[in-house]
């Protein structure tokens, strides 16, 4: 049983760390929150006075920050099925099949983890650019037309294609780990009920490893939400993600206002729908109790 | 059939693993290659020297100073808070673990505008600790939650046997604890430590002229209008060299689907 | 219901046979065991069986048809676990269901089937709970219902009793079986609890490193155990070095021990007469005041058990007997002079 201790005495251990985020952390985002209502600038000193003007700017639906939300979401959700359902079946496959020569493919999955973004978005960028191999390869099996852009395109195919690379063996990872948790005499008793091997998969090892690899999904998609450097190698000049199209209205254009509600809407969309798939999860769980 | 499949997945995985680094092998080696060939027409070791001359020295040397820093820092912050919450039973519990997670909800660029205000007030744009503190944002939850786990997993009667004998809470931390949660700090050090590495962002807003850490050095053959895939995959090629050998190691060694489980609780 | 053949059949582990069955002949209806110590190979053999591992060598074949290579899911047997293996994620009815619907069994015709099974294992106001809700003992039972419910040929118990504790354990055992007879399907069972194979078989077949040592019906193997392995494992035991003297009918003889002792015994399962050991199980020994007649023997040590005394009477300058008696009868301290009557013995492999 582990010893009871009250919060305040806690609190005194967790000091080190809440300084740390308090100044580097939480001051940063209350002042880009302030600058939101141009209560604050983050630019040249200018005085401070309430205004909703930027936040009616963002809400505008004629205008591009909505889209630009939406962009960001809706193309990390589908880099993030992608990777679900491609890491699923890797997982089954690491966990039940044992061949010569595992350990060298066990390892060279991996190897997208220990490769910076920027050089894995850049490889892409190579393989993905017109002219490059996959493209190249692609429009001559007529899979996709010559014409098409897989980079710096408007539907952010570039983008999804290097995000799946790059994450895909994290939630390998993740998945294994959550399959190893699962008692294996569940999949014999099933095979001894008359279920093949794949029954047995989709009907006790899939809603088994469900809050695992859910609890892991989020963390990969959210992270695929607010990033940075892919959308930056692979992303057109419309639709943006959310993050460039702030970058460039602070480092370009110098608006502070605009950007900031950006950056207010941004961070709380990214931590509703942690909030929300985390509800949801429980109660998937809970239905199950 | 089995065997047929498990041939065709591996052969899969390989391609599609090492194309990707392969093509920028190629273009790392090449000193003329024309767009629409296949093939490099030249191989030399042009591109090498154009970013040894550029400064990749220095960038190695930033990036690989900074990164154990940010390592160290994170860690010293993390153990304290990782002790309390781990050995013991707070009420609060789940919500400090929820908040360690909220730096990596929240996207960079949010907290990167602000910090660049603050910074620029305070004269820190460019200054290399200020970076290292900017990359322990995202790098202390990592290790603050491998670290958690490995407190966890200990038998809270071991700190009671250490201070009946006479140990202060310090001592008990220093002489039993942090032997024993080292696989913890093993493996978040190895994500705090990637994730310093990788750090490109916020070292870009804020580390300019000065902190040109590889990210941001690659990125100068590859942001703006016009990609240097020569030079840009000679940079990579330093670093996905050392990669490879890491990934190959650990797979011999470490069993890297537990270092991955201490990212994420059951 | 179902006969199973068993050919041949070995399993190797590493370069050592895990199991090697030779040949086993197991009757429709009949209740099965494979009684024998951990490592001895019986799970493996159970396993094998049931098509979850494959055999090296040899054959299954399960009323006249060779299954030896089809997998778990079309042998029509099922397997009831130690560990239970309850799908957690499904509550008690979708469990027992889960044979039936793997067997595209229509709807209504499972709820019958269920709510059969329910009532057969006396579980019937647990259907809509969680596997988690319920006790060890229920979870067994849900465990057997499932099993049962897909009407299989074949039931195999992988030590289904191991998890429960002692109490429940002889509670379920007795239940088992009247189910057993009931339903009338071939059960094969692995144990190591010689209780549990002595009440629950119709035969038993005891195995050591990876062969069947003996096979026989419960009170066969018990009085006349081929060798000293099956003896100790089965019961309570004394060995007795000797001579076989001469014989004495078609089915006993004379034994002289070491110490000279002359006792009469069955010749067992033992055809030739060169047998250096006689078996003496406890309770069939029977001591009286040394002033009757009988072998003279002198208590060497003596505990205190309860209701019962274990004693050990030396008989001879070899030979020490252990045996027990109701604590009322109490022959006196060590070193007080009994006499000892052996009602049975049996001559056992050497």
């Amino acid at each position: 049983m582990k010893p009871k201790v009250k919060f305040s005495v806690a609190l005194l251990y967790l000091l080190p760390v809440v300084i740390f985020y308090s100044f580097i952390f939480v001051l940063p985002l209350i002042l880009v929150f302030l600058q939101s209502f141009d209560l604050y600038s983050l630019g040249a000193m200018k005085p401070p006075q309430f205004t909703l003007k930027y936040y009616l700017e963002f809400f505008d639906l004629k205008g591009p920050y909505l889209e630009s939300l939406w962009f960001s979401f809706w193309n990390s959700a589908l880099a993030t099925i992608i990777i679900s359902v491609i890491s699923f079946f890797l997982a089954i496959f690491f966990y039940f099949i044992n061949f010569k020569g595992k350990s060298f493919i066990s390892a060279t999955y991996k190897i997208p983890l220990f490769i910076p973004y920027l050089i894995s978005a850049f490889a892409w960028w190579n393989l993905l650019s017109p002219g490059g191999y996959v493209q190249r390869l692609l429009s001559v099996t007529g899979i996709v037309n010559p014409n098409t852009l897989l980079v710096n395109d408007p539907n952010g195919i570039g983008i999804i294609v290097a995000n799946v690379w790059m994450n895909f063996p994290y939630m390998v990872l993740l998945l294994v780990g959550t399959l190893k948790m699962i008692d294996p005499t569940l999949i014999e008793a099933s095979r001894t009920l008359g279920s093949t091997f794949w029954k047995s998969v989709f009907k006790i090892v899939l809603p088994l490893s469900m809050p695992g690899f859910l609890a892991g999904s989020i963390l990969s998609f959210i992270g695929m939400f607010g990033a940075f450097s892919v959308a930056f190698i692979l992303g057109a000049s419309w639709p943006q993600y959310m993050s460039i199209s702030i970058y460039n209205d602070v480092t370009q254009f110098s608006l502070y206002g605009i950007a900031s509600v950006q950056s207010v809407v941004y961070m709380i969309s990214a931590i509703l729908i942690t909030y929300f798939y985390t509800k949801i999860i429980s109660k998937i769980q809970g239905e199950r109790k | 059939m089995k065997r047929v499949s498990t041939l065709i997945v591996s052969i899969a995985i390989v391609l599609i693993i090492f194309f990707p680094v392969f093509v920028i092998f190629e273009w790392a080696f090449s000193t003329i290659w024309y767009g629409t060939s296949l093939f490099p027409t030249q191989l030399g070791f042009r591109s090498f020297i154009q970013v040894i001359q550029g400064g990749l020295g220095k960038s190695l040397i930033l990036s690989f100073t900074i990164a154990p820093l940010v390592v160290l820092f994170s860690a010293i912050i993390s153990i304290p808070a990782a002790y309390i919450i781990g050995t013991k039973d707070i009420k609060s519990k789940k919500l400090i673990e929820n908040l360690f997670l909220i730096p990596l909800i929240v996207p960079p660029i949010v907290s990167g505008i602000g910090i660049l205000s603050i910074y620029t007030q305070l004269g820190l744009i460019g200054n290399y600790m200020a970076i290292v503190l900017v990359h322990m944002i995202g790098a202390t939850p990592y290790m603050f939650r491998s670290v958690e786990a490995s407190f966890e997993s200990i038998d809270p009667s071991i700190e009671e046997a250490a201070r009946v004998l006479g140990a202060t809470r310090l001592r008990t931390i220093l002489r039993i604890y942090l032997p024993l949660v080292t696989p913890g700090l093993l493996s978040g050090s190895v994500f705090a430590f990637s994730w310093s590495l990788n750090e490109f962002l916020l070292t870009l807003l804020l580390g300019l002229p000065n902190i040109v850490t590889l990210p941001v050095f690659l990125y100068r053959y590859v942001g703006g209008y016009y990609i240097s895939p020569g030079p840009a995959s000679a940079i990579s090629v330093f670093l996905i060299v050392p990669s490879l050998f890491i990934v190959y190691l650990m797979e011999k060694y470490i069993k890297s689907e537990y270092v991955a489980g201490a990212g994420i609780k059951g | 219901m179902a006969t199973i053949s068993i050919q041949n059949l070995k399993k190797y582990y590493r370069k050592v046979l895990a199991s090697n069955i030779e040949a086993l002949e197991i009757k429709d209806g009949e209740f099965f065991t494979l009684l024998g110590p951990s490592g001895c190979g019986k799970t493996t053999t159970l396993r094998m069986i049931s098509g979850l591992i494959s055999p090296d060598e040899g054959k299954i074949i399960i009323d006249g048809k060779d299954i030896t290579k089809f997998p778990p899911e079309r042998r029509n047997l099922t397997m009831v676990f130690q560990n239970f293996a309850l799908f957690p994620h499904m509550n008690v009815f979708d469990n027992i269901a889960f044979g039936l619907r793997m067997r595209r069994m229509p709807e209504r015709e499972i709820q019958i089937r269920v709510k059969e099974m329910l009532r057969m294992l006396r579980i019937e106001d647990l259907a809509d709970r969680r596997i988690e809700q319920i006790s060890g003992g229920q979870q067994q039972r849900v465990g057997v219902a499932r099993a049962i419910a897909p009407h299989p040929s074949v039931v195999l118990f992988d030590e289904p009793l191991s998890n429960l504790d002692a109490k429940l354990r002889e509670e379920v055992r007795y239940e088992l079986k009247e189910l057993q007879r009931k339903v009338n399907i071939t059960a094969v069972y692995v144990t190591h609890d010689q209780a549990e194979a002595m009440t629950l078989s119709d035969r038993i077949a005891i195995m050591q490193t990876g062969i069947i040592v003996q096979i026989g019906d419960p009170k066969e193997v018990y009085l006349t155990p081929v060798n000293a392995f099956v003896a100790s494992f089965i019961g309570g035991t004394n060995f007795i070095e000797g001579k076989i003297e001469k014989e004495i009918s078609q089915d006993k003889v004379l034994f002289r021990s070491i110490d000279g002792i002359l006792i009469e015994a069955r010749k067992g399962k033992v055809n030739n007469l060169d047998s250096t050991v006689l078996l003496i199980r406890p309770e069939a020994i029977e001591l009286r005041r040394s002033n009757e007649n009988g072998i003279k023997g002198t208590v060497e040590s003596k505990m205190y058990l309860g209701g019962n005394i274990e004693y050990k009477i030396r008989i001879g300058q070899n030979s020490i007997l252990r045996t027990f008696s109701p604590s009322i009868n109490d022959f006196g301290d060590v070193g007080s002079h009994v006499t000892v009557i052996i009602k049975d013995a049996a001559i056992i492999k050497s």
